[in-house]
């Protein structure tokens, strides 16, 4: 056996294993991507006369953050109703922390039944959500909504905090 | 009996050195017969030995089986990176596209009449409603408001179709509280509930619709959805029957 020459041979096969992981991750995380679009595909809203005001801390919030009230007008053309919760809507700042601004809410988890308020298809619903913004890691007033549809959002509009 | 080096290629006699190579060091295995003394061993003839020109430079045996697989896989990995935001951003365009539900149309009808209901005309008539308040259970500012509602009998099922309610408390519609959620902690009132399901299936149903919305709410309206399917069961257009509810006061035996 010639142990000299086995050297290159296995950096060659290690490298080939890691061209095989890579691709497969890929492969992976492409069909994930295929699969929530196709999902996403399904959601197709809008939303108009969106407003931002300024509120003061709700009695479950944190003293850390600034709070305010986003308002828009949502129309639904999807396939399903829209649910109307923190999960469903992003704030997206132009500069800064991207997870600075994030929709919150008083959710009651002992409640066995809890308020889900919706948009049916082919209706439209004002929307009201309480935005909570990190003031520290925010570095533009201006901030992006989006309809969380988990395949890149659908965006909605852009705010600018007063 | 002289024999190859495995590292430099040169001959040399092992029996010499104890089987090292005395040109690179490199100990290399050789057969007993290879140690017989020098004298014992047949002589190489002159011409032979003086035919000896310098050994070509080894060559290191590395397979290509993995260079291959590696290009491969590098291949089919780039591949993947092209074709995958490609394909997910046209299957995301196109099929929003098709699956756009229009703006829906927009009808109303009186509680405690019947009417027609869903692309059959089936009839309909949307009773009493209570409002049950708080019960145990729900969540904080919120009540229970269930409306009594009865469907006749339809001759043929239809496929083409699917049904949905909501009730509008203000502005806000809520979705009903599906029976197999109150059967958890309200079995009672599962009992006597009515599943938005039993619009639009043939025999003849009765019973309560619940809903879960905000504590005082004012103003509360009950919307039947007709949503017509097409081949592949996708909505294609939404029919919204309103009701405008008078609501009165009910209590149930569960609180």
């Amino acid at each position: 056996m010639n142990r000299q020459n086995s050297r290159p041979g296995l950096l060659v096969w290690a490298l080939a294993a890691l061209a095989l992981a890579a691709a497969v991750a890929r492969f992976a995380a492409g069909m994930s991507g295929l699969d929530n679009a196709r999902y996403a595909s399904d959601w197709n809203v809008s939303a108009d006369q969106m407003s931002v005001q300024a509120i003061d801390t709700p009695e479950w919030g944190e003293t850390f953050y600034d709070y305010y009230l986003v308002s828009f007008r949502l129309t639904n053309h999807s396939q399903r109703p829209v649910d109307l919760d923190e999960y469903t809507f992003e704030a997206v700042p132009q500069k800064g922390d991207e997870w600075a601004a994030r929709f919150d809410s008083d959710w009651d988890s002992e409640a066995a039944y809890t308020l889900r308020p919706q948009v049916p298809q082919g209706c439209t619903a004002p929307v009201s959500m309480v935005l909570r913004v990190d003031p520290e890691e925010l570095g533009s007033k201006t901030l992006d909504v989006f309809f969380e549809d988990y395949a890149g959002g659908v965006p909605l509009g852009q705010i600018t905090l007063p | 009996m002289k024999i190859l080096c495995s590292n430099c290629g040169l001959r040399y006699d092992p029996a010499v050195n104890n089987g090292i190579c005395p040109h690179c060091g490199r100990y290399n295995e050789a057969l007993p017969e290879a140690f017989v003394p020098e004298q014992a061993a047949p002589q190489p003839a002159l011409e032979e030995e003086e035919l000896w020109a310098p050994p070509a430079p080894v060559r290191r045996r590395t397979s290509r089986v993995p260079l291959v697989l590696l290009l491969l896989f590098l291949a089919v990995f780039a591949a993947e990176c092209v074709l995958f935001p490609l394909v997910t951003r046209a299957a995301k365009a196109g099929q929003a596209q098709a699956a756009y539900v229009p703006q829906a149309l927009v009808t109303s009808a009186a509680q405690n009449e019947a009417f027609a209901f869903g692309p059959a005309g089936r009839q309909v008539l949307v009773g009493q409603a209570q409002r049950l308040g708080s019960i145990r259970g729900t969540e904080e500012g919120a009540e229970v408001l269930r409306v009594w509602c009865e469907v006749d009998k339809e001759q043929d099922y239809r496929s083409d179709w699917a049904a949905d309610t909501f009730l509008q408390a203000g502005d806000i519609y809520y979705p009903a509280i599906q029976t197999y959620d109150l059967e958890q902690f309200y079995p009672e009132l599962a009992a006597e509930a009515l599943d938005p399901y039993a619009l639009k299936s043939t025999s003849m149903d009765e019973g309560w619709l619940y809903f879960l919305v905000p504590e005082g709410a004012a103003g509360h309206t009950l919307w039947l959805q007709c949503q017509t399917l097409d081949r592949d069961y996708n909505i294609s257009e939404a029919a919204m029957t309103g009701i405008d509810l008078t609501v009165t006061e009910g209590s149930v035996s569960v609180e």
